[in-house]
């Protein structure tokens, strides 16, 4: 829980709306419900963050260093926390983040139903359809794949979730899922994404594999060998819509030529789908 | 006469024991250094190559670790509001006096080598792998300097009591016959 951190506790709403957490050196902490966003001060300092920061990593620094680096972490419980401050490079590449300034807390949560809407469109005459969710940040991609995994899984559906930062799974400190998943789902997490999904794929012979955030070409790759070897993705992906993610250059082979036969665009408010597009760009 | 002379040979032998038992305290205190040495290459394993958190890398330790590892808050997940902040520099200034204790887990050693310990415990984990690694290989060292000077000690002390237990035993057993 957020408010078992003493930084934290007492300025957090307990109704179970809270979606996120800002933090920033000599402001008050900002939260933010589905309803709307409130201050709650006093100021947060600098020695409060750098605790906070130890706390969340169980003073294991050396142990999320790689993705301090790259910006963000996961908590046992899936919230995603994202760090930016003073960031030291070296020949051309990020080295390290020296000194953190603000902190983004995004709260995971497990909705059952929330991928409903996209259920029938990902089964069609009990053969399983790859599929790939779009939306900007903070629509709820990740919710809308973990319970998509958990429903298949239910449907008898061999699941393997390539988990590369443990926020679908929320895995706690012995490896386990907190989140419920259903009884046919495999996770592996702690490494990069696409050697995640190689690996299921040769490992646990699934009907479909999950992973969330797709954007680099080994990504793009290892989405491929998973499909040429007959097993379903289902994915999500930043960008707006659909013409946007065919502009990005780690999306747009998997969009024009890729196994993607679902395009879901979500929108408006979190978990609302306001578009699914087939593999030629239509709507479906 | 030859029962005295067993009896003398027995009280000897007896009394070269028991200065060997006084000086087994050294033995003890290098034996302790010796295991955690052993504890903080495997800590060193187990954090640095092995990425586990810091608690769980200590558990798999030396009992002074797996004490200290008790005192730190657990993973954030289930951290108590009764749990005072700190990492394992906290940690282990509140299990110091219990491990130190007589029959605590390191009561064979000296304040030199409790003060080597609280060392490498303030500011472990708080940093990344290049700091940790540094922080880690001076504890090693200053343990192993601490361990060389308890083995000489031991081997010194274990020589020289035996022997004065020994020239005590006969002196007895001389004034006995």
């Amino acid at each position: 829980m957020l408010d078992d951190f003493p930084l934290l506790r007492d300025r957090l709403p307990d109704d179970g709306t809270l979606t996120e957490v800002r933090l920033r050196i000599g402001q008050p902490v900002e939260v933010r419900m589905a309803s709307g966003g409130r201050l709650v001060g006093p100021e947060v300092t600098r020695q409060e963050l750098d605790e906070l920061l130890l706390q969340m990593t169980g003073y294991s620094i050396y142990a999320c260093e790689e993705r301090i680096r790259q910006g963000f972490f996961t908590l046992p419980e899936g919230h995603r926390v994202g760090l930016t401050g003073r960031y030291a490079s070296d020949k051309g590449g990020v080295v390290g983040l020296t000194g953190a300034l603000s902190m983004c807390i995004r709260v995971a949560r497990a909705i059952p139903g929330a991928a409903d809407p996209l259920m029938p469109r990902l089964i069609e005459g009990g053969r399983l359809k790859s599929a790939l969710i779009l939306s900007p940040p903070g629509l709820g991609k990740t919710t809308m794949l973990r319970d998509a995994a958990r429903q298949l899984s239910l449907k008898g559906y061999r699941v393997a979730l390539a988990d590369e930062r443990g926020e679908l799974a929320a895995p706690a400190a012995g490896g386990l899922p907190t989140m419920a998943l259903g009884p046919r789902c495999d996770v592996a997490t702690g490494a990069d994404k696409a050697q995640l999904i190689e690996r299921l794929v040769r490992s646990m012979a699934p009907d479909v594999v999950v992973t969330d955030e797709l954007g680099g070409e080994g990504d793009a790759r290892a989405v491929y060998e998973a499909a040429c070897a007959g097993v379903a993705v289902l994915a999500s992906a930043h960008a707006a819509d659909f013409p946007s993610a065919r502009r990005k250059r780690g999306l747009a082979p998997l969009l024009e030529d890729g196994p993607f036969e679902v395009f879901a665009v979500l929108g408006g408010a979190p978990g609302r789908i306001v578009e699914i597009v087939d593999a030629r760009g239509g709507r479906a | 006469m030859m029962l005295r002379l067993i009896a003398a040979a027995i009280l000897s032998a007896a009394c070269a024991l028991a200065g060997r038992a006084v000086a087994g305290a050294c033995v003890r205190r290098a034996q302790a250094l010796s295991q955690l040495l052993g504890s903080v290459q495997r800590l060193r394993v187990d954090m640095l190559d092995k990425l586990l958190p810091l608690r769980e890398a200590l558990q798999n330790g030396h009992p002074a670790m797996r004490a200290v590892a008790a005192e730190m808050a657990p993973m954030p997940a289930a951290m108590p509001a009764a749990m005072p902040a700190g990492g394992a520099g906290a940690a282990w200034r509140r299990a110091r006096g219990a491990l130190a204790a007589r029959g605590g887990a390191l009561d064979c050693l000296t304040a030199q080598d409790l003060d080597a310990l609280g060392a490498l415990f303030d500011g472990l984990g708080e940093s990344g792998a290049a700091q940790q690694r540094i922080l880690l290989s001076g504890a090693l060292e200053n343990l192993e300097a601490l361990k060389a000077q308890a083995d000489k000690k031991a081997r010194e002390e274990s020589k020289l009591y035996t022997t004065l237990g020994f020239l005590a035993g006969l002196s007895l057993a001389i004034l006995l016959m």
